[in-house]
């Protein structure tokens, strides 16, 4: 049987890997894409918890709330890509860098 | 002569109620007049004309609203009368039912201050006897102010004066007689300077206002020494309660409570007798009278006969038992008169004031001042019979004086009206008789009323006053007696005077420009109401009084009076009456020799005459006491006072203090609120907007920006929960 923190040490790795594509990716795509690593890291992590730590046999806590985690990123994947639809209709870009309309428009005061 | 007789407290709701509406339909009708004036000049400045309610409308009012007091006046004094029980067998001393019904409009344990109806002897007569005089005015003065510009005004305020008198008469406390007192007072001055744009009126007016002032403060002293003399037998356990009311005091008085006897009560008692110098115009305050004659005759009739000028007197009577008390306790102060120093000074002042208004009434030449003159005497009369002891034979005189003076100002209105002047001059008159018979007959009658002409009605009464006076224990009642019966003939003299010289002889007129018409029906009517009344008072007294005739219960009419105001006197005695009547007579006899047949004219001519007449004329010099009083030592009080508030109060207190001092903490205080307070505001305003300015740039509307300070966040959490958690 393969010792736990090497579960863990993968999932680290995923979730460093992935947060490095959030914030180093210019399209938008590849930040969704890098996100969605990032989610299924915290699974792997949550599954190797519960081999580690769960007690008895029925106990599937973290069984549960990966699959809850791989519903959530199904939808934000969904949500995320009509946003990227529509931005993409608005700028003809989904270019993250170059869109900063967020920014605080100038006042006249 | 202190008898007094048993009186016992009934309650009746239904009395009450109808007593208390004799009060309040006058008061209504008065102010619902009056705002009907204020709508009156409302429209008139709005649409800039005059405008005017229907005289017979508000005319109408004014008199319905006595008329309503008038009923109900009747219905309580039959009530009242039946509900006494008085028999043949108990008449002579009977006991006396106080009909009183109080309404606490304070909390309890305030005591005295409450509005109440006491319906006793006194008052019942009182009220009944104002109501119809009151009403017969009333309809005499609808067609007197005929045409008046402020007519509406004029009844509203007529309706308030006497619902004020009703008030007074009715009330059961001290406290309530005293608000509508000032009531009165009020009313008598808007009434008196009616015609307010005449300078005349407008300071007969203040005049008035201002002689019952002083008299009115040493009633409320009065009033007060009183209350905290029954505050403190209440503390001590002596009596049960505080009280004002007529009913308590008057028993109190009678079974005689240690600190509640003449020992404590003179005081007390001549200072709200004070309060009627005032009100009744007595000696030294009667110089408001004669001026009071600006108002209009309705309103003088009205203020002579029964309301104001008798307010006064029946203060007097109401309080009668004050000052005459019976000392159960001590006899020997019973025996010992010297000490009652009140009824000595009522009577001495009583005398001195019948004396000197006759004086007065002889050199007046206005009708109407005339009139006034001989009020002052009359209730001079009436004030040496309350000191007298004789508090039967003042009310007796107070009843048939206040029928014929009513007719007398009416029948002076009436002539007035009739030469179409302001002023009625006897030297101006004359010849009237065929030109206003009416009035020459009723005039006839008030003045033989006036005059005590045997077998009239001021005759009896006069005659029981002199009897009270005979009777009294007062210090020199012998030498005040003479001096009245020499004040009777001195009435005689002027009423034959003022008759002759009004009704009599040529005319001295203008006959160009005077056309004197007979009087108009309304005013007929109500003087031939109050002359029958005359008549029927002058018949029934000597059919009663002096034949033994229609008697009430047994007893004549003075006794049975006696029995219900709880004090007898001797019986009239022919006598007795030698005296007064033989004054009556020399007083007639030479007034219709000086001025009907112009004898004696060396005695008119005398220099010894003309001194008398001069000082008589000036008022016995007391009005200018009064002035010289009021102009010198209080106005130079006054100066020294001014001196002290100029100098001290406004130049050190007022300027110097209080001025700079608010200046100077109001500075301060705006100092601080700038430099401190605001500055402070404004650097903590200044910090934060520096602070945004800056955190501003961060927002740089780039996505990656805001995850990479989301990861440096949650970096910086981290690294804090594991040092944490480390140490």
């Amino acid at each position: 049987m393969i010792d736990a923190t090497w579960y863990l040490g993968l999932s680290g790795f995923l979730f460093a890997g992935g947060l490095f594509g959030v914030l180093t990716q210019k399209n938008a795509m590849r930040i969704l894409i890098s996100v969605e690593i990032m989610l299924n890291s915290a699974n792997l992590a949550m599954v190797a918890f519960n081999g580690m730590f769960g007690l008895g046999i029925g106990n599937l806590d973290g069984w549960i709330f990966a699959l809850i985690v791989i519903g959530v990123a199904a939808a934000e994947a969904a949500i995320g890509l009509a946003i990227f639809l529509s931005v993409y209709r608005n700028f003809g870009e989904i270019t993250v860098s170059n869109i900063f309309t967020l920014k605080e428009q100038e006042v006249a005061n | 002569m202190a008898e007094e007789s048993l009186i016992n407290l009934v309650e009746n709701d239904t009395l009450i109620t109808l007593a208390a509406l004799v009060i309040i339909i006058p008061f209504l009708t008065g102010i619902a007049l009056l705002i009907m004036r204020a709508i009156e000049i409302k429209k008139s400045i709005d649409t800039d004309t005059k405008f005017k309610f229907d005289e017979n409308l508000t005319g109408n009012i004014g008199v319905a609203g006595l008329g309503g007091s008038v009923i109900m006046a009747l219905i309580v004094t039959i009530q009242y009368f039946s509900q006494l029980n008085l028999t043949k067998e108990n008449i002579s001393h009977p006991v006396i039912n106080w009909v009183v019904g109080d309404y606490n409009f304070l909390p309890s344990g305030t005591g005295p201050f409450k509005w109440g109806i006491a319906l006793s002897p006194l008052s019942v007569i009182m009220m009944l006897l104002l109501s119809i005089i009151a009403f017969t005015i009333h309809l005499y003065a609808t067609e007197y102010m005929h045409g008046d510009s402020a007519f509406t005004r004029f009844f509203g305020t007529l309706n308030f004066f006497t619902g004020s008198m009703f008030g007074f008469v009715l009330s059961s406390n001290l406290f309530m007689a005293f608000v509508f007192w000032e009531l009165l007072g009020f009313a008598s001055y808007l009434l008196i300077g009616y015609y307010w744009p005449k300078a005349s009126a407008s300071s007969a007016a203040k005049k008035a206002f201002l002689y019952n002032k002083v008299g009115d403060v040493s009633f409320m002293i009065g009033i007060a020494l009183i209350w905290s003399r029954t505050v403190n037998l209440t503390n001590s356990g002596l009596i049960t309660a505080p009280t004002l009311d007529y009913y308590w005091l008057k028993h109190y008085a009678q079974i005689g409570i240690e600190g509640f006897d003449m020992a404590f009560l003179w005081l007390p008692s001549l200072l709200i007798f004070g309060g009627a110098v005032g009100k009744s115009a007595q000696l030294p305050l009667f110089g408001w009278l004669p001026e009071a004659m600006e108002g209009p005759t309705p309103v003088s009739a009205l203020l002579h006969s029964s309301t104001m000028v008798k307010a006064g007197l029946f203060l007097g009577a109401r309080i009668y038992s004050l000052f005459f008390t019976i000392d159960l306790t001590d006899l020997s102060i019973v025996e010992n008169s010297f000490i009652w120093f009140t009824p000595n000074f009522i009577a001495w002042i009583g005398t001195l004031t019948a004396l000197a208004g006759g004086l007065m009434a002889l050199t007046a030449d206005d009708l109407k001042k005339v009139l006034a003159f001989s009020t002052i005497s009359q209730l001079g009369f009436i004030g040496l019979a309350l000191g007298a002891g004789g508090l039967t034979a003042s009310f007796f005189h107070l009843i048939s004086h206040a029928t014929f003076k009513s007719l007398l100002f009416l029948c002076a209105g009436a002539i007035i009206h009739s030469i179409h002047k302001p002023h009625a001059n006897l030297s101006e008159l004359g010849g009237l008789k065929k030109h206003m018979p009416h009035t020459y007959w009723t005039m006839l009658i008030g003045l033989l009323g006036l005059a005590g002409v045997p077998l009239m009605s001021g005759f009896w009464s006069k005659d029981a006053v002199l009897l009270a006076m005979e009777e009294s224990d007062i210090f020199g009642h012998q030498f005040l007696l003479i001096l009245a019966i020499i004040t009777a003939g001195i009435t005689a003299f002027y009423s034959a005077k003022l008759f002759i010289l009004t009704f009599l002889g040529e005319a001295r007129y203008d006959k160009e420009t005077v056309h004197p018409s007979p009087a108009g029906l309304k005013t007929r009517i109500s003087l031939w109401i109050i002359a029958s009344l005359v008549i029927i008072e002058s018949l029934w007294w000597t059919f009663s009084i002096g034949l033994g005739q229609f008697n009430i219960l047994g007893k004549n009419f003075e006794y049975y009076l006696g029995s219900l105001l709880g004090q007898h006197q001797s019986e009239f005695n022919i006598v007795f009456a030698i005296p007064s009547i033989l004054a009556v007579l020399i007083g007639i006899g030479l007034a219709v020799a000086i001025y009907h047949y112009n004898m004696l004219e060396v005695l008119q001519n005398h220099p010894v005459m003309h001194k008398i007449f001069a000082i008589a004329e000036r008022r016995f010099y007391v009005d200018e006491g009064i002035y010289w009083f009021a102009s010198n030592p209080v106005m130079n009080i006054g100066d020294k006072f001014s001196v002290v508030d100029k100098k001290f109060i406004d130049g050190i207190v007022i300027d110097k203090v209080i001025t700079q001092g608010t200046l100077t903490v109001a500075d301060t205080s705006d100092k601080f609120d700038i430099k401190i307070i605001d500055k402070f505001v404004n650097l903590l305003g200044d910090w934060i907007s520096f602070i945004g300015k800056r955190l501003r740039k961060l927002q740089t509307g780039m996505t990656p920006n805001y995850a990479l300070m989301m990861v440096i966040g949650l970096g910086l959490i981290l690294t804090y929960l594991t040092i944490s958690t480390l140490f």
